[in-house]
């Protein structure tokens, strides 16, 4: 017997599943508490965080929080892990493309000429002395990976509330496990659109210990002139990655490495499956048309999406 | 002289030329053993020479940049059961097909 509770939180939904019921009310106190942490530390959309403040020093170093360093070396080790297909200075490219607020404020504009991101190697990180430095005109964001470490740090978090017990976290789809495993696994349904209903087209999977992250192209789209733009930039040019895949589903032994390898095989296109078979990484990958491509041993399901 | 005088005379001559053999065997050993301690430390000198010519040649310095750092630590990683050579861990277990009604979506956002 399962509780569980829902609330909007970074722009998105919080959804904390627990075994226990008796234990949500102390779960849910432990997430909100990380959640508002990343909050502060890593939202591009409010004046007074420090990533806010980080962009805005024109090149001087800024002395930052623990959460900031934590955010920060996430998202350093995602661009190095992929070779910077994910790039935190990618904070001014997004801000070119046009999604430069809350997204729900992003409305239509004019054409855009979109520039590509600075660098992560740009970024000078000193881990004890939790001082950054960014040279000045580059921006940050670390919209590819700060969610699913929130998540990661949620779970673990509310399971530590309740004596250890065993806890689901989602934060926009993007889903952490922590406590022991459920004999059963947790039943998630994967689908293009987290807010989907839960029979939407998809799969339903058991999901038993790590975590699961989904990256697509079909949220967050907006218009620049002619151009259709979604939200998951190739930081080489700054445009949006071409659409091979709409939307890509991966277990890994936390979120963020699957939310990594998700928001990475959307960039890299065709090549996606062999790489995470490399990585031995199970996914599933649905083209732009529907077809359904597995990986890594993630159980076949249907051949073709909705 | 005993009949026996000029074979006693030729043992003793043997084993006198015997102790010469095993006392040149032992100088040439002792040689050895010299030589072989004196390339040793040589060897040691020279090793410890390059290193100081090296480190003096090519200063080490420090730079903390995004792709290293003094204390670089992996994200949170609840459990990390396999590690590949993408640097990304794969769970511990695959997910599997279902048929119970699920607690949560996953999906875009």
């Amino acid at each position: 017997m399962t509780a569980s509770t829902s609330w909007p939180a970074l722009g998105t939904n919080a959804t904390v599943v627990v075994a226990d019921p008796a234990g949500l009310a102390a779960a849910c106190a432990g997430v909100q508490a990380v959640i508002e942490e990343i909050d502060r530390a890593a939202s591009r959309f409010r004046e007074d965080s420090e990533i806010s403040r980080v962009n805005a020093a024109a090149g001087a170093p800024v002395l930052v929080s623990e959460a900031f360093v934590r955010a920060a070396r996430c998202a350093l080790r995602a661009a190095q892990i992929t070779g910077g297909d994910l790039d935190p200075t990618v904070g001014a490219s997004l801000r070119v493309a046009g999604y430069d607020r809350d997204f729900v404020l992003v409305g239509p504009g004019a054409a855009v000429r979109f520039a590509g991101a600075a660098g992560w190697r740009v970024v000078e990180l000193d881990d004890e002395r939790r001082l950054i430095r960014v040279p000045a005109g580059v921006e940050l964001d670390f919209g590819a990976t700060a969610k699913a470490l929130a998540a990661d740090m949620a779970a673990a978090r509310a399971s530590m509330r309740i004596g250890g017990g065993s806890v689901l976290v989602s934060l926009g789809g993007d889903i952490a496990t922590a406590g022991p495993a459920l004999a059963a696994g947790w039943s998630v349904r994967v689908t293009d659109d987290h807010a989907g209903v839960p029979d939407a087209p998809g799969q339903t999977i058991a999901l038993r210990s790590g975590g699961l992250a989904t990256s697509s192209t079909t949220r967050r789209r907006w218009t620049r002139g002619s151009t259709n733009v979604h939200h998951i930039l190739d930081p080489a040019t700054g445009a949006p990655a071409r659409e091979h895949w709409r939307t890509v589903s991966v277990a890994a032994a936390c979120c963020v490495d699957a939310n990594i390898a998700s928001t990475t095989a959307i960039i890299r296109g065709a090549g996606a499956p062999a790489w995470l078979e490399g990585a031995k990484l199970p996914a599933r990958l649905v083209a732009v048309g529907g077809t359904v491509t597995v990986t890594a041993g993630w159980p076949a399901g249907e051949r073709a999406a909705a | 002289m005993s009949p026996h005088a000029p074979r006693h005379g030729s043992i003793e001559a043997a084993e006198i030329a015997g102790r010469r053999a095993v006392m040149a065997r032992d100088a040439g050993l002792r040689r050895i053993s010299r030589v072989t301690r004196r390339v040793i430390l040589g060897a040691v000198a020279l090793s410890g020479g390059l290193a100081v010519t090296a480190a003096n040649a090519f200063h080490g310095h420090t730079i903390v940049t995004g792709s290293s750092s003094t204390t670089s630590t992996p994200a949170s990683s609840p459990s990390v059961p396999s590690s590949s050579s993408s640097g990304l861990s794969a769970p511990a277990q695959t997910p599997a097909p279902t048929p119970v009604p699920p607690v949560v979506v996953s999906g875009g956002s």
